[in-house]
C-alpha cells in the first residue's frame, strides 16, 4: 500500500475517533476470531504477559520512541522484560485496556486504518513508526492520545529507571555517601 | 551503617507477623477487631484499639518491606513492590495517573511526608454542607496534636532543596503566601527518597510507628492477604473471606482464609474500601457507595533554571503556597495548593510527552529542571462532584472521573500562576506538562501560550497522589455511607476508618487529616467495644 493512499486525513481520523469505541470493540472481536486474543495466546518465551506479537510491536516502537538513547542494534531484552513486568502488575481492568490497544495494532485492517502501517511491525520502517507516533500524539482524538501516552510511559519507564537512562538524563544516582553508608 | 529495620528483631522477640504467601492450608483467623489495610487509617486504628486491650488483627494485601529493602533508593524496585498496580494505576479511561501505596504502611510508606492539619474552611464546609458532626477545628485539634507529637510532625528545619527554593523565591518575589511544610520525620538525612521507601526509618510512616506499636501491644499482622468480601448475617458483618497471595503479592496462591471478629474496620483507602463494599454487595439503600471520590487533580509546570537544581536530592516537599487556595472561599472558583514534586528520573521522563530526539533533549536537562505542581481542591461545588468508584464483573475496582469546565478553568489558572512563579524565581524557560505545550522564554509568552492549550483529557497531564471519599461520613444516611464517627449507617459492627470517609477533598496533602480523624473515631470505638 503506497503511503499516500493511506486514509489518514484529519477528517477521517476524526470520523474514526467518533467511532472509536466501535473500532476497538470490532478489532478485539476480530482479534478474538483470528485467534489472537490474550486468553488464547501464550506469553512469549521468558515473559509473563506480552505475546510474540506484542514483542514485535515493541521491538518496532522502542528504537523510535527512544531514538538517540538506545545503542544501534541494542538487544532490547531488558526493556521488553520491564515492559512485560509493568503490564503484569496492572490490575485486570487496566490490563484489558492495554491488550485491546495491542490487539487493535495487530489486526492488519485496523492497524492500517489507525496507524497507516499495513506491514507487519517487524517490517515497519522507523520513519513509518515515527509518523504513526506523531499522528497519535497530535491527534484531536483522545483515544489516540491515550494510546500514544500508554506507549510513551511504558517505553520511558523501561529505559529511565536504568543507569544508562540516568546517565543520559544527568541523574548521578542516589547520593553516593548515603548509598555507601547504608549498603556497607 | 546498618539501619535497624525494626521487624527482624521484633519478630524474633515474638511479634505476631505472618506472611500469608507461606500458608499451605485454608484457615480461620479470629480477633476482637479485624482491620483491613495497614496505611494511615489502619495503622492509627490498630494502635489505638490494641492499646485498649482488644485483640486486633491487621490484614494487608501488599508485602512487608522494610528499610532493609529500601537501601537501593531505586524507583523501579519501589514502583513494582510498593505501589498499587506497579505505579500504573489510573482512572478507568487512563486519563488520570494515580500514585497510591500497596504495602505494610500503605501510602505512608511511600508518601513525601507533607503533614497538614485539615484546613478550617474544609471542616466548616463539611459541617454546613455534609452534616458532619463533632469535627470542627476545635474538636479535631487535640487529635491532630496527639498524632503530630507521635509522628514528629514539625515544619522542616533545614533549608529547602533548590527545587523547593524555586517555589519559595518565586512566591516571595510576587508577594504570595508561602510556608514551610510540616513533615513527619525524626532524624531525617535529607536524602530525597521518601517515594521509594525511607531507607533510614526517619519518615514516621505507619510502617515504623503505629504498626510496630500495635505489634508490641499484641496485635497480629498478616500480609500478602487480600480480603475479597464481607459476609453479612442479620444486618451485621459475620466474617471476611480472604485469599492468600503468592510471594509476588499479585496472583492468589489458592489458600483461602476466613476471618471472624466482633467488629470490623475497613482501611483499604479510597478506591479499595468502597470497592470491597461494592464487591460484597453491602447494603447501600441510597446508592451512596463509591460516590464523591475526590483526587486533588494535579497539573504540573516544568522550568529550566539557570542554576543546578538537582531536584532528586533533599526533602522532596518543604515549601507550599496556599495563595490561591481560598481566594473565593470554599465554593468559589477552584482553589489550589502549590507544591513541587521530587524530580525522580523515571517519573519525570514520562511528563514530556515527546519521543526520539526531542525526548532525549528534554530529559537531558534534568539537573537544571524544577517542576511546580498545583493540586486542585475538588468536590466542593456541584460542578465538581468528584468521581465514582465501581467494580467490574470480577469485582475489580474502577474509578470513573470526569473533569468539568470548573476544574479545567482551575487548571488553566494554575498553569498561568505556576509559569509566573517560575519566571519570578529566575527560570530561563517554562513549559506545561501538556501535549500541546512548548517552551516559553518569558512570562508574557507563557501566559499567551497557556491560553492556547486544549484543556481536555489526555492532552492535559493529570495526576493524583491523594485518593479521598467514596464512603463519605455525614449525618444523613441519604447522602452518606457512615455516620460522623465512621460507623456504617446500615451495619452496626462495621467502621470505615480511612481517607474514603472524607465528604470532599481536603485542600492539602491528606495524611494528617486521616491520622487525626481516625485517632478520634478509633478512640471512641475502643471505648464502645470495651463496654460491650
Amino acid at each position: 500500500m503506497p503511503e499516500s493512499s493511506a486514509p489518514l486525513s484529519r477528517r477521517s481520523l476524526l470520523k474514526l475517533g467518533l467511532a472509536a469505541g466501535t473500532v476497538l470493540t470490532v478489532s478485539s472481536l476480530g482479534a478474538g476470531l483470528a485467534g489472537c486474543s490474550r486468553r488464547d495466546h501464550a506469553a512469549a518465551a521468558g515473559l509473563r504477559r506480552l505475546r510474540d506479537a506484542d514483542v514485535e510491536l515493541f521491538r518496532a516502537l522502542l528504537p523510535v520512541m527512544l531514538a538517540g538513547s538506545l545503542p544501534a542494534a541494542a538487544p532490547l531484552d531488558g526493556h521488553l522484560a520491564r515492559i512485560d513486568d509493568a503490564v503484569l502488575r496492572l490490575g485486570a481492568p487496566a490490563q484489558r485496556e492495554v491488550f485491546k490497544l495491542f490487539d487493535l495494532l495487530h489486526l492488519r485492517p485496523a492497524r492500517w486504518l489507525a496507524t497507516g502501517i499495513a506491514e507487519p511491525w517487524r517490517e515497519a520502517t522507523p520513519q513509518q513508526v515515527a509518523a504513526f507516533l506523531e499522528r497519535w500524539r497530535d491527534s484531536r482524538v483522545g483515544l489516540f492520545n491515550a494510546g500514544y501516552l500508554a506507549f510513551n510511559k511504558l517505553c520511558c519507564t523501561a529505559h529511565y529507571t536504568q543507569p544508562e537512562g540516568w546517565a543520559q538524563m544527568g541523574y548521578p544516582g542516589p547520593l553516593a555517601w548515603a548509598y555507601e553508608s547504608l549498603n556497607r | 551503617m546498618a539501619i535497624n529495620d525494626l521487624y527482624t528483631d521484633g519478630i524474633a522477640g515474638g511479634w505476631k507477623v505472618r506472611d500469608a504467601s507461606t500458608f499451605t492450608a485454608d484457615q480461620v483467623l479470629e480477633a476482637d477487631v479485624a482491620i483491613v489495610g495497614s496505611g494511615a487509617g489502619g495503622g492509627t486504628a490498630a494502635q489505638i484499639l490494641s492499646a485498649a486491650g482488644l485483640r486486633v488483627l491487621i490484614l494487608e494485601e501488599g508485602p512487608l518491606q522494610t528499610a532493609r529493602d529500601f537501601r537501593d533508593m531505586n524507583e523501579a524496585r519501589a514502583y513494582a513492590t510498593l505501589y498499587q498496580e506497579g505505579a500504573g494505576r489510573s482512572s478507568s479511561d487512563g486519563a488520570l495517573q494515580i500514585l497510591q501505596g500497596r504495602a505494610v504502611g500503605g501510602t505512608t510508606t511511600v508518601n513525601w511526608t507533607s503533614s497538614f492539619r485539615t484546613p478550617p474552611e474544609t471542616l466548616k464546609h463539611w459541617a454546613t454542607r455534609h452534616g458532619v458532626r463533632e469535627a470542627s477545628e476545635q474538636d479535631l485539634a487535640p487529635w491532630f496534636q496527639r498524632m503530630e507529637e507521635q509522628l514528629g510532625v514539625a515544619p522542616w528545619g533545614m533549608p529547602p532543596n533548590a527545587n523547593n527554593a524555586v517555589l519559595r523565591d518565586g512566591a516571595a518575589k510576587l508577594d504570595w503566601e508561602w510556608h514551610v511544610i510540616p513533615r513527619n520525620v525524626r532524624g531525617c538525612w535529607n536524602l530525597g527518597y521518601c517515594g521509594t521507601g525511607c531507607p533510614t526509618n526517619a519518615k514516621q510512616s505507619m510502617l515504623v510507628t503505629t504498626i510496630p506499636q500495635s505489634l508490641r501491644q499484641g496485635a497480629e499482622l498478616v500480609h500478602h492477604l487480600r480480603v475479597q468480601a464481607l459476609r453479612f448475617e442479620g444486618g451485621r458483618v459475620a466474617g471476611l473471606e480472604a485469599r492468600a497471595l503468592k510471594p509476588d503479592a499479585l496472583a492468589p496462591s489458592g489458600v483461602r482464609v476466613t476471618v471472624r471478629a466482633r467488629h470490623y474496620v475497613l482501611s483499604g483507602g479510597a478506591i479499595n474500601t468502597p470497592a470491597l463494599l461494592l464487591r460484597s454487595a453491602a447494603p447501600d439503600p441510597h446508592g451512596q457507595l463509591g460516590l464523591r471520590t475526590c483526587v486533588h487533580p494535579v497539573v504540573l509546570s516544568i522550568a529550566e533554571m539557570p542554576q543546578k537544581v538537582d531536584g532528586y536530592y533533599g526533602a522532596p516537599q518543604s515549601i507550599a503556597s496556599d495563595h490561591f487556595q481560598w481566594k473565593q472561599g470554599a465554593t468559589g472558583a477552584c482553589g489550589f495548593k502549590l507544591e513541587v514534586p521530587p524530580m525522580m528520573p523515571a517519573l519525570l521522563s514520562t511528563m514530556f510527552g515527546r519521543f526520539g530526539a526531542e525526548l532525549k533533549d528534554e530529559v537531558g536537562h534534568l539537573p537544571q529542571l524544577n517542576a511546580a505542581l498545583a493540586l486542585l481542591r475538588d468536590g466542593f461545588v456541584e460542578e465538581s462532584p468528584g468521581g465514582r468508584v465501581r467494580i467490574d464483573d470480577a469485582g475489580e475496582p474502577l474509578l470513573d472521573y470526569d473533569f468539568s469546565e470548573y476544574l479545567w478553568q482551575g487548571m488553566r489558572e494554575a498553569y498561568r500562576r505556576m509559569a509566573e512563579l517560575q519566571f519570578a524565581a529566575g527560570a530561563r524557560r517554562v513549559r506545561q506538562v501538556h501535549l500541546d505545550a512548548r517552551w516559553a522564554g518569558n512570562a508574557g509568552d507563557a501566559l499567551r501560550h497557556v491560553e492556547t492549550l486544549r484543556m481536555v483529557k489526555f492532552r492535559t497531564g493529570l495526576f493524583s497522589a491523594h485518593l479521598m471519599g467514596g464512603c463519605a461520613m455525614g449525618g444523613d444516611p441519604k447522602t452518606s455511607v457512615t455516620d460522623s464517627h465512621g460507623r456504617h449507617h446500615q451495619l452496626e459492627n462495621l467502621h470505615v476508618l480511612d481517607g474514603s470517609l472524607f465528604p470532599t477533598s481536603i485542600g492539602a496533602n491528606p495524611q494528617l487529616s486521616i491520622y487525626g480523624l481516625v485517632a478520634k473515631h478509633a478512640t471512641r470505638l475502643a471505648g464502645e467495644l470495651a463496654k460491650g
